[in-house]
């Protein structure tokens, strides 16, 4: 036996009676989630105090419940449960009922929106998401007009043209608001939506611009990153017709430079 | 090319995901954390409750995760298992109880040891002679340095791996063997200059 081995030969029985000791370490934990429901999420921030008493009484406690019984049944994303926060999570977007009546809407990967729509009609909030796959080399929208380099940053999203299918600006920016991403994750837009502030008949449309790559590793990193996901709000259930792009908010992109497959 | 990515994801079992990816996901939905908790919290438990004994077992595992939650976004997601994270944290938790940490070693000598489940290749003998050297282990435990007991208990007492250890402790592999190599010496000296049970096994 080895010297280290001997040790573990000594190693103090385990407690009789985990369960209770478990159940009670969880429920500090539940607390300290609820403490931070209405907190913007990634924020690094120490959740609560980590002395013994010194937890934060339970601020959405039943909400956290639930949003963790969400997160463990990830495989059965079929509606929300009805009343209260819960969340709907998978590889490529998540939809999080918040406590005021917000829906964050959490995109990673465009490519992969299916179910996305469901998820939010079945939350209140009518929705079309598409995912529009664009051949870069006649693409004369803002993104690639914006002279692609690696490592740059352009700005563009939906903005409703006079006369077209989009609501007004101010509706827009009353149902959309863009939060900021955590850092060092690979989410590539977080986004709460007010459905209160949504027009009747209004659909909340969700447009995946996919800018392909050339090659398959060109590919992967525009589609990660040039992707580009933009809520805006229809005047009606369909599609606007052609649109123009001004800037109302900026999001971070990095474009690959065109050429051979890296 | 865009091809590829066609259904290339979509809802998956909670339980089928990675530690890494639920930590990840946690960022967005603090929610995917509970279920970090309900894999590894009765191991960092038992790992609690063998340092620092009953009373403080309970805090040590709450802390302990309530600390992981915070930090979570530092957590790096290509490691798939979470367990050397949570033993980095948890033995800074314990490490804030040190009274009581002195208390469980003198306690040591005396306190039952967990049982041997059944005698495999004749071990449960050499348990019986460990549990004979017990009161000499435990002064050699108390005596060495607070962070070479760290990386002793951490893997003979929370079975983690050396490459596990170093990764828990922030050494290098080759950092581990060389501390735990000077922990068998110093051991061996300790119990008289050699190994009482004859067999010496080498680096994992």
């Amino acid at each position: 036996m080895d010297e280290i081995t001997m040790f573990a030969a000594i190693k103090p029985a385990p407690p009789a009676e985990a369960g209770p000791t478990r159940q009670r370490a969880r429920i500090r934990l539940e607390e300290a989630l609820g403490a931070t429901g209405g907190r913007r999420r990634g924020s690094g921030r120490r959740p609560a105090g980590l002395g013994r008493f010194r937890f934060r009484r339970p601020v959405l406690l039943a909400g956290a419940a639930a949003a963790v019984a969400a997160c463990a049944a990830i495989v059965l994303p079929a509606v929300l449960p009805a009343g209260g926060a819960g969340s709907l999570v998978t590889a490529a977007w998540a939809v999080q009922r918040n406590a005021d009546g917000t829906v964050t809407v959490t995109l990673k990967d465009v490519f992969d929106l299916g179910g996305l729509q469901q998820a939010l009609a079945s939350d209140g909030v009518p929705a079309r998401v598409i995912t529009v796959a664009t051949d870069p080399a006649t693409y004369t929208g803002p993104l690639v007009a914006a002279n692609p380099v690696n490592r740059t940053s352009v700005s563009g999203c939906f903005y409703p043209a006079a006369g077209s299918s989009f609501e007004p600006a101010p509706v827009q920016q009353a149902v959309v608001t863009q939060v900021a991403t955590p850092a060092g994750t690979a989410i590539t837009a977080l986004y709460d939506i007010h459905p209160s502030a949504m027009p009747p008949g209004s659909v909340l449309l969700i447009q995946g611009a996919v800018i392909g790559g050339q090659g398959p590793r060109a590919a992967a990193e525009v589609s990660e990153l040039a992707s580009f996901p933009a809520p805006a709000v229809l005047a009606g259930n369909s599609l606007p017709p052609s649109c123009t792009w001004r800037v109302i908010a900026r999001f971070p992109f990095r474009l690959l430079a065109r050429g051979p497959a890296r | 090319m865009l091809t590829e990515y066609q259904g290339r994801t979509g809802p998956v079992p909670a339980q089928e995901l990675s530690d890494g990816d639920l930590i990840e996901r946690s960022r967005a939905d603090p929610a995917c954390f509970a279920v970090i908790f309900d894999r590894h919290a009765d191991e960092i438990l038992r790992y609690a409750h063998a340092r620092l004994g009953p009373d403080l077992a309970e805090d040590v595992v709450a802390e302990t995760f309530l600390a992981a939650f915070s930090r979570r976004g530092t957590y790096d997601p290509a490691r798939p298992d979470a367990r050397p994270w949570l033993y980095g944290i948890a033995v800074r938790q314990i490490g804030r109880h040190r009274r009581a940490g002195a208390r469980q070693l003198r306690l040591l000598r005396s306190v039952p040891a967990e049982p041997a489940d059944e005698d495999v290749g004749g071990r449960a003998a050499e348990r019986v002679t460990a549990q004979q050297l017990r009161p000499r282990l435990a002064a050699v435990l108390s005596g060495l340095s607070r962070d070479d007991r760290e990386l002793l208990l951490l893997v003979a007492w929370a079975g983690l791996s050396y490459a596990e250890s170093a990764q828990a402790l922030g050494l290098t592999v080759s950092a581990v063997k060389s501390r735990l190599n000077r922990i068998r010496t110093r051991t061996r000296k300790a119990l008289g200059g050699a190994n009482p049970m004859g067999v010496d096994e080498g680096d994992q």
